[in-house]
């Protein structure tokens, strides 16, 4: 099983934990990760500037990749929602082929059949995968509660997808956790917003939005929370120490990136999986986890 | 994405994209039922409106639209047309300058690639240059 692996721009800069435990976990199940080097920004945050223009850069990483012959592998969420639409316009609506690959010319790219795009969760969720994740559990996590945090876009737009999962009663995360032996929780507000995306125009919202998801979290008594994206976890665990001073709250809640979680069942060293690189501490939890 | 505002003609007011919205919940200045209604009766400068940079761009309002009122993709039509009419926000402008120069909205220098081999990642080229010429383009 072979994919190109599309970073975007703030998992190689701020999320550096997120691809150390995803390569792990990816070894672990023989999924062979490649870097294209001329990958570049998804097109994402150029959506608000002009969707002409954010689709032709989304275009440009698909024709990189369809180059290759290879499938695509993201982490991010807004990297997965972005290709996939991108892919789903290609395919879809008329004209669109025409019209990108001239846009494309100009960097002698082109594209014929746009390759598919997977987020790795929803990929560790497949069939076959999760068997041999299920086979390959050494650590149990004994019935571990987590918060699980789906975030938006690897949901929504569902129109963007090939197979949508349903954004009003999703499974795809709880299935992993359950597998791995964690105990997913039902908590209030579990489908919100991080609020990541108005953080540049207006922090006060998203502060508000993050600290209300964090105060959940920790009435259901989470030892974790679990996110899927590096704007999630900016505003989670980055973001976790200043809510707290500007409320007056202790939180103390680890949030963890999926396949950080996933390894640890595995039974992969902590540190490999950059568990030491998370903002806030997890020794508590390795502890309780570990034994030691 | 980037949808025809027309579609918004479409929305018969019921609010479920307001009542779904993490952003109007929290500050009410936000309110995607008042931008649909701006958009029904035509109200010419509502691109011009800050309330647009608001959304959270969670796609709630889409999902739920029982009119099938692509709510999000019209923010961005109107985002669109606000870049389009020379009124670029502060915090867009950033970034199309880092992607302009380096392909990524958070480039690489070299004390990123240190800590990248020091976490066993291997190196990234630090500039993809080629995709500037698509951002040439006129708006």
């Amino acid at each position: 099983m072979r994919y190109a692996l599309f970073l975007g721009c703030t998992i190689p800069a701020r999320s550096r934990h997120y691809e150390m435990s995803a390569l792990e976990v990816a070894k672990a199940l023989s999924i062979e990760l490649i870097y294209l080097e001329n990958f570049s920004c998804c097109g994402f945050p150029l959506k608000s500037y002009s969707a002409e223009i954010a689709g032709s850069v989304a275009g440009r990483n698909l024709s990189i990749a369809e180059k290759e012959r290879l499938n695509i592998v993201t982490l991010c969420s807004a990297c997965n929602s972005m290709l996939n639409e991108e892919r789903m316009r290609i395919l879809h609506e008329k004209g669109y082929l025409e019209a990108i690959n001239q846009r494309l010319g100009k960097l002698n790219q082109k594209i014929e059949r746009p390759p598919e795009v997977i987020h790795f969760a929803k990929l560790l969720a497949r069939g076959e995968l999760l068997e041999s994740l299920k086979q390959r559990v050494k650590r149990y996590l004994g019935g571990l509660p987590i918060a699980i945090h789906y975030g938006c876009h690897y949901l929504k737009p569902s129109s963007a997808f090939e197979d949508p999962e349903d954004p009003e009663d999703p499974s795809s995360l709880h299935t992993i956790l359950t597998s791995i032996g964690a105990r997913p929780l039902i908590y209030k507000g579990q489908k919100d917003c991080c609020g990541g995306a108005v953080l540049a125009f207006d922090e006060e919202t998203a502060s508000e939005l993050a600290k209300a998801k964090l105060l959940n979290v920790k009435e259901a008594g989470a030892k974790a929370m679990v996110v899927i994206c590096p704007f999630c976890s900016v505003m989670y665990d980055d973001g976790q120490k200043s809510i707290e001073k500007k409320y007056e709250l202790q939180l103390g809640i680890p949030v963890l990136f999926l396949p950080q979680l996933i390894g640890l069942a595995l039974g992969l060293d902590p540190k490999s999986l950059g568990l030491n690189l998370n903002t806030v501490k997890t020794k508590q939890l390795l502890e309780e986890l570990l034994g030691s | 994405m980037g949808s025809d505002l027309r579609l918004g003609t479409l929305c018969y007011g019921c609010g479920v994209c307001t009542s779904s919205c993490p952003i109007a919940r929290t500050n009410p200045i936000f309110d995607p039922r008042q931008i649909l209604r701006k958009i029904i009766v035509g109200k010419e400068d509502l691109y011009l409106e800050n309330t647009i940079w608001l959304c959270s761009m969670c796609y709630n309002c889409q999902e739920r639209c029982p009119q099938g009122v692509p709510v999000a993709d019209l923010i961005f039509s109107l985002r669109n047309l606000s870049c389009r009419s020379g009124s670029v926000p502060q915090a867009i402008n950033l970034q199309l300058d880092s992607i302009r120069a380096s392909g990524k909205t958070y480039p690489l220098d070299e004390f990123d690639m240190k800590k990248r081999e020091k976490a066993g990642l291997p190196r990234l080229k630090e500039k993809v240059t080629d995709v500037a010429m698509l951002l040439e383009e006129n708006l």
